[in-house]
């Protein structure tokens, strides 16, 4: 089986099989192009190889979104199972289906030995615990220890911070907002009745000596939230200050910040009128 | 279908990581979210559900606690609806019971097979439900509001790993857009297309440069 010979392998409209690995390990593409890649990858190992990589890289992408289901959810779960009887183990003779089509393609190409989850994964919700756990530790023998120290903290607001976004976009009655930013970017935020998530992408590097500022604006006034990390044009905010109605506006200000507004916003946020 | 794999040792680890600030300790479970410490070795979710496939509902309640988070996170990211998500967990872990055992015959990851499935099944189910949507309310559509992306993309800072989300901003901007897009979004690449206006062969390097990439940034390695 060799790759080399059936690496470029074309489709019949000319199309690269081959380049269309990542978009099927992303279920980017239709029915007839997964079976033309599941095809591929059965007799190409460098095929194979490659899904098998792209696959896990994809996994981690939904591993990160790791949000605890609905505690009902186990005992439905472990109900179900109770009266769902076993496939037997020999492969081939599993339904047929998009699914297991997935399935068999996941089962065979990733392998690894990897460690799987166990112990404290046992509660939902400690997934962030240990991980942030891990990375701090990790960070601290990575540099040197004032610097760790920072990044501890910074880790744990990391971790409180997801899990506050994490609320937001799970309550229902958020509402998201998106602007373009006067100077470059893009602002969206998420609007829930008693905090905001505000995050920008894209943002314009502000002058020497400046600095973003996020604003809650509430009956005509502007209460400060605080300059606002820019992190290579990218920002995320968590305001426990904002309620319902509030809308939210940045300005650039010298550095530190200012207690009002000195400069036009590049960018408001207003939830739709009611 | 039958997939033919070279001698493919039982390994998916982590090159060393470029520029994630990550040593290998962490890198080692980069499939293993939920990974255990190593005081007291408790079984492996693996080892676990080769248990369940002998018919162990005690040892799928742990692969249940292990994945389910994982699970649900995935299918709430493309479906951003928690009923809708839940349901298709419970398939998804349904699904891991029933077929168990050729999971075990396999070796491969429990958590990279659970969460392939579930990004597949929340797929299949946003696409039948945006089909008909799309059908029924095509011009909403078309004024821009799309919470699906607009969500998915912005709340890449919300992960709770830090790994990935440096490693998405590691993307360049087009990269960045067409993966979640594609991946959060669940669309097919032809509708990122539609949706970037961009030419099909352009947003297939995109999403193939783009995934490359991460791997490279998050260490994926198949041995």
């Amino acid at each position: 089986m060799s790759a080399d010979d059936t690496a470029g392998t074309h489709g019949t409209d000319g199309t690269d099989v081959h380049d269309l690995i990542a978009a099927y390990a992303l279920d980017a593409v239709d029915d007839v192009e997964r079976r033309t890649v599941e095809r591929l990858v059965a007799r190409d190992a460098r095929a194979a190889q490659e899904l098998a990589e792209l696959r896990a890289t994809a996994a981690l992408l939904g591993a990160a979104r790791s949000t605890p289901p609905p505690p009902a959810l186990r005992g439905d779960v472990l109900g179900a199972i109770a009266r769902t009887p076993q496939a037997a183990a020999a492969a081939g003779v599993v339904g047929p289906g998009p699914a297991d089509a997935g399935r068999v393609v996941t089962g065979r190409s990733t392998r690894h030995a990897d460690r799987a989850p166990a112990g404290p994964a046992r509660r939902p919700g400690r997934t962030t615990t240990w991980l942030a756990v891990a990375a701090t530790a990790l960070a601290a023998a990575a540099i040197p220890s004032a610097l760790a120290v920072q990044q501890a903290q910074q880790t744990q607001r990391v971790e409180a911070r997801a899990q506050a976004v994490t609320d937001l976009l799970a309550d229902p009655g958020s509402v998201v907002v998106r602007s373009q930013v006067a100077g470059g970017g893009t602002a969206v935020g998420v609007l829930s009745d008693e905090r905001a998530l505000f995050t920008a992408t894209g943002l314009a590097e502000p002058a020497e000596g400046r600095e973003y500022q996020l604003w809650v604006l509430r009956d005509g006034e502007a209460l400060s939230q605080g300059v606002v990390p820019d992190d290579g044009g990218r920002v995320e905010v968590i305001s426990e200050d904002y309620r319902s109605g509030d809308g939210l506006a940045v300005t650039v200000e010298p550095a530190g910040g200012s207690e009002q507004p000195t400069t036009e916003p590049v960018v408001v946020l207003q939830p739709a009128q009611a | 279908m039958t997939l033919l794999l070279p001698a493919v040792p039982d390994a998916v680890r982590s090159r060393t990581p470029s520029g994630c600030g990550r040593l290998s300790p962490v890198s080692t479970s980069r499939d293993g979210a939920l990974d255990a410490p190593a005081d007291g070795a408790p079984p492996t979710t693996d080892v676990l559900l080769a248990r369940a496939a002998e018919g162990d509902q005690h040892a799928f309640a742990q692969v249940y606690d292990a994945l389910s988070p994982a699970v649900f996170g995935t299918c709430l990211s493309v479906l951003r609806d928690r009923d809708h998500a839940a349901e298709v967990t419970q398939e998804v872990m349904v699904e891991l019971w029933r077929t168990a055992a050729r999971f075990e015959a396999e070796r491969g990851s429990a958590r990279t097979w659970a969460l392939t499935l579930a990004h597949r099944r929340a797929v299949d189910r946003v696409r039948s439900v945006q089909s008909q949507r799309n059908r029924d309310q095509r011009a909403l559509d078309e004024q821009g509001e799309r919470p699906f992306d607009v969500v998915a993309e912005e709340v890449e800072d919300a992960l709770d790993r830090e790994r990935v989300r440096h490693c998405l901003d590691g993307l360049t901007p087009t990269q960045h857009e067409a993966v979640v897009l594609a991946y959060y979004g669940g669309r097919t690449y032809r509708e990122v297309a539609d949706e970037l206006a961009a030419p099909l062969a352009t947003v297939k390097s995109r999403i193939r440069d783009g995934l490359l990439r991460l791997r490279d940034c998050l260490g994926v390695m198949v041995a």
